[in-house]
């Protein structure tokens, strides 16, 4: 019985409580929070000293690491049940690591900061829960908890369209959810549990009607809509830009950094184990609409003129390739899937630094055209430095570590989808083009003194630059040895091969005959 | 089969028996005092509704049986109602208190009715003899006209009253007609004889489904489902909050009584509704059931979207979490059953905790429009934060309880391969998030009209956050919850 993940998921929770006592005031709720978050990542990081990478998890219980399992409500078999394996632990560290990161970005919330951080906190619980749950009620508990917290977090606290993106936002996950609940419950009337290790036992066993029209077939099309908005897969993902303009800066953090895995860490977690036949008969559409995303979203993000919504865009094409990844189910070829794995990761520390920085000129100039810049950085160097990283990043600079993951989601999809993969590299040259011309029009040229609040550009500060530089160092030593990143990821990747694989071979030949 | 006479019965109506004194206490208390303030004759009525729960406690154990031969029976379901129809008259009471004691209503009838419709409920659940279903509908309705049209000098609320009686009266006409066909095809009052009758001789099945039709509707306005739900919103507008908050709770959790004992009693043979008369199936009373259960969520949902009136949007919601539990009816099992006691449970802390707010609301601000929410985060912000708890339970959103219940209809559902309903049940679920949540963004994300704090007093926080500590509650742990509901499925037959 080990304490750790129900102290990273629910100490925010109790900072929430503290913060909503009448005497915390406004300087003292943001040091509440900013405290509140430490120890989970501190806990998370001892999670890492501790962790042994031989255990795979996935589908077998035993070798879930630091797992919890009490029962919680009787009379459903519903069990507190939660443990981490090399697909949800790179996760968690990210929530941990970003929530107080983020919290320095929002510390100077002048707006009712004692709601801001409370409720930052209730969804900073709600998105660690959700990763380290291995009970599925559980697991949607806490996912339906994130809504509450967002809706506020982006109504009260967004800019001009902030309602609308807010209800937006809380409508599309709602929809997506409630085909998912419909899906938890058809599990448990089947096999009378809610454990995701006896469901996937029970699929072992074949209890899952396979085939066309079948159990597994709805099955998947219910939870897979849930997830897919999530992530979001085109043509779901129209909430996404909206939600991330509107959300003030350290939400789209989180937005970007963390909430969009969980669409894709729910399809790995969830319907790869416990619905293997559908997860193999939808593999090919998976890599298709992966395609789509990667090129569609760098498209748009070529013509924004506002550089939120550029970030935003990046986004859906960089959860394409997460797409892409996964779709690969082959256990002689891992690499597409560990690479899907590693851009989760990889996706949640870059965007974070790209909407991070997005917000440190937002703040200064209080707005965010893209052509109302120039050749700043003469006036900023520091600030153009740290973009230009971030930038680099994002375009897949080898040596950085969205190239690692990237490139080993090339090489898994090449094998398995090669037209398809084709396609998706030109996502790279895209990537690269709207982030360098970005990078052109708002840097490089003559410097404009006449832009909108020119005199408010000072350089990024100290606390900024706190904000930024973990994420940049974990970005750098993962690009140059992602060794220990892969150690953790491969035991799990190649059990879940293991589960999903069989099906696939299955259904190729079946193809060719 | 275990049938009392009436003098065995009495011990098993004590519940009803005080209710009947605490009325005439109420009437006495209100002669003797001729102060201004009514607060000891509100205080009376919550003594005896106490009084009523602690007898309820005495006869919880007691054997099931049938009361004055045949007329009245307590069981395990029965006995569930009863707790939820004394609950919610208590909380009524104490809403009341906080409104209608210093007002120059004359609140002695106002607490006497308030009793009486609650005796009303308490009989409905228990009747199993179509004339004590037809006179104890009548008790909660004649009652229930006089508390919504209580306030004389409100033209809406008398407008409230008068429509009230006219659908009122219509149904009743309408139910017991049908009642007397099926009298006429079974020569039977009893609804456990007209069983016995039914099974063992033929009848003309078209005649047999208008008699159900007809005692249907007569139930469903009660329940207020589709169509029978139009005098809804007009009463719930008109009426005194805490009377209205009463109305869509005990009523039509004593409509669901019924109509759970009409059908499972009448119609099926034995307990878990696995074989019915045969006539029943060539109706296709399924069907019927699942037709009015769509036609009333959607139908409330969609009322519901352009409301500008809080307690309009809440009295629309309340049809459509009709609809929702028609939905377990639907489902025709044990599983639906167990579904729409647990529902009822959850229904009655988040229902009347919004009412409670909105009443709260409407006299401080003095309206009951969703402008008047604007900004009560700032004016009043433990108010705003339990309206959040209750609207998100209402629209069934984890860790409520509300979703607890949702989940819990679509689970039987399910297990009834009811798999369309069920998607249809869900997307309306998430219609109606939009016009909850058109009342939390009113006071979160909108300023204030005016700068004036939201006052209230500390026996209405109290109250407030009880009522939100229960809707949280029976969300995070429901487990005792579920156990009591599975051991009240057990309706008595035979």
């Amino acid at each position: 019985m080990d304490w750790q993940l129900t102290f990273i998921t629910f100490f925010p929770l109790v900072g929430a409580l503290i913060i909503m006592l009448p005497f915390i005031q406004k300087e003292l709720a943001k040091w509440v929070a900013l405290i509140t978050t430490i120890p989970p990542l501190v806990v998370s990081i001892m999670l890492y000293m501790n962790y042994d990478i031989t255990m795979a998890g996935v589908n077998d219980a035993s070798t879930m690491q630091f797992a919890v399992n009490i029962p919680w409500i009787e009379t459903f078999n519903i069990d507190y049940a939660m443990g981490v394996d090399g697909l949800s632990f790179p996760l968690v560290f990210l929530t941990t690591l970003l929530c107080p990161i983020c919290i320095l970005a929002a510390w100077n919330t002048d707006k009712l900061p004692k709601g801001f951080f409370g409720l930052f906190l209730l969804l900073d619980t709600g998105m660690a829960g959700t990763f380290c749950a291995t009970d599925f009620f559980l697991f949607y508990v806490f996912w339906e908890v994130m809504l509450l917290p967002m809706y506020f977090l982006i109504g009260i606290w967004g800019g001009p369209r902030k309602e609308y993106a807010a209800i937006k936002f809380f409508l599309y996950t709602l929809f997506g959810s409630v085909f998912m609940l419909l899906v938890m419950v058809a599990f448990y009337l089947k096999t009378g549990t809610f454990n995701m290790f006896e469901l996937m036992e029970m699929s072992r066993q074949g209890r899952f009607e396979e085939g066309v029209w079948n159990f597994q077939f709805w099955a998947y099309l219910g939870l897979f809509l849930g997830f897919a908005i999530k992530v979001p897969m085109f043509p779901f993902h129209t909430w996404l830009p909206d939600a991330h303009v509107e959300a003030p800066t350290a939400i789209s953090v989180i937005l970007a950094g963390v909430l969009l895995k969980m669409g894709t860490y729910g399809i790995l977690r969830i319907i790869y184990p416990i619905l293997p036949w559908a997860t193999a008969y939808f593999a090919m559409t998976i890599a298709v609409f992966g395609a789509i995303n990667i090129l569609y979203g760098a498209c748009c993000a070529m013509a924004q003129k506002d550089l939120k919504k550029m970030v935003a865009y990046s986004s859906v094409s960089h959860m394409g390739y997460v797409l892409l990844g996964m779709s690969v189910l082959s256990a002689e070829n891992p690499a597409g899937m560990t690479g899907a794995v590693m851009q989760m990761f990889n996706h949640g520390t870059i965007t974070a630094m790209l909407f991070l920085l997005v917000g440190v000129i937002y703040d200064r100039a209080h707005h965010r055209d893209i052509e109302g810049f120039g050749g700043l950085a003469s006036h900023v160097p520091v600030y153009a430095g740290f973009t230009t990283f971030a930038f680099f990043a994002a375009l897949g600079l080898p040596g950085l570590s969205g190239f690692i993951s990237e490139a080993l989601i090339f090489v898994g999809s090449w094998s398995m989808f090669p037209k398809i993969t084709i396609w998706s590299v030109f996502g790279i040259l895209l990537g690269a083009a709207y982030l360098l011309w970005t990078m052109q029009r708002v840097f490089l040229g003559k410097l404009n003194t006449e832009m909108k609040h020119f005199k408010d550009i000072v350089e990024i500060n100290g606390r900024e630059k706190l904000t930024l530089i973990p994420i940049g160092i974990i970005v750098v030593i993962l690009g140059v040895y992602p060794k220990p990143m892969l150690d953790i990821i491969n035991a799990s990747v190649g059990r879940l091969l293991e589960v999903v694989s069989p099906a696939m071979l299955q259904q190729t030949a079946e193809a060719i005959k | 089969m275990n049938t009392l006479t009436a003098t065995e019965s009495i011990p098993y109506i004590l519940p009803e028996i005080i209710l009947v004194i605490g009325i005439c206490a109420v009437f006495l208390v209100d002669l003797l005092i001729k102060k201004e303030s009514k607060t000891p004759v509100a205080l009376t009525a919550l003594i005896f509704v106490v009084g009523a729960f602690l007898a309820l406690l005495k006869i919880d154990g007691l054997e099931p049986s049938y009361l004055f031969s045949g007329m009245l029976v307590l069981d395990k379901m029965n006995v569930y109602f009863k707790y939820i129809f004394i609950i919610s008259a208590a909380i009524a009471t104490l809403v009341s208190m906080q409104t209608y004691t210093s007002r120059k209503l004359n609140s002695g009838e106002y607490y006497a009715f308030l009793l009486t419709a609650t005796l009303g409920t308490l009989l409905m659940s228990g009747a199993s003899d179509l004339l004590t279903m037809a006179m104890s509908i009548e008790v909660v309705s004649i009652v229930s006209y006089c508390l919504a049209g209580y306030k004389k000098e409100d033209m809406e609320s008398s407008e409230a009253a008068l429509k009230y009686v006219l659908y009122g009266a219509l149904s009743s006409g309408i139910m017991l007609y049908g009642a007397s066909i099926l009298f006429g095809l079974t020569g039977e009052t009893n609804l456990a004889g007209i069983h016995t009758a039914l099974a063992t001789t033929e009848v003309n099945s078209i005649a047999l489904a208008l008699s159900i039709v007809m005692i249907l509707g007569g139930i469903g306005y009660k329940i207020a489902f589709a169509p029978f739900h139009f005098w809804c919103p007009d009463v719930y507008q008109g009426s005194p909050t805490p009377v209205a908050a009463f109305f869509s709770v005990a009523p039509k959790a004593a409509g669901f009584a019924m109509l759970l004992r009409f059908i499972s009693v009448t119609f099926t043979n034995d307990p878990s509704f696995t074989t019915w008369i045969p006539e029943i199936e060539s109706i296709g009373l399924q069907k019927v059931l699942i037709a009015i259960s769509i036609l009333t969520m959607t139908l409330g949902n969609l009322s519901a979207l352009n409301q500008t009136n809080v307690k309009r949007i809440l009295a629309y919601s309340s049809i459509a979490h009709a609809g929702y539990m028609l939905m377990g009816m639907a489902a025709l099992s044990f599983a639906g059953v167990e579904a729409i006691l647990f529902y009822l449970a959850t229904y009655l802390f988040m229902n009347f905790g919004a009412f409670f707010v909105v009443d709260h609301i409407g006299r401080k601000v003095g309206s009951d429009e969703i402008y008047a929410f604007k900004g009560l985060n700032t004016k009043a912000p433990l108010l705003a934060f339990t309206m959040v708890i209750f609207l998100a339970s209402l629209a069934g959103l984890p860790p409520m309880a509300g979703f607890i219940g949702k989940f819990y209809l679509f689970s039987a559902l399910v297990s009834s391969e009811l798999y369309l309903l069920a998607v249809w049940g869900l997307l309306n679920s998430v219609v109606s998030l939009y016009y909850y949540w058109r009342v939390a963004k009113a006071m979160y994300l909108e300023e204030s009209l005016s700068d004036e704090k939201v006052e209230f007093n500390l026996s209405g926080g109290v109250l407030a956050s009880i009522l939100a500590g229960f809707t949280l509650i029976l969300g995070i742990y429901f487990n005792p919850l579920s156990v009591w509901v599975k051991s009240s499925v057990s309706i008595l037959f035979g």
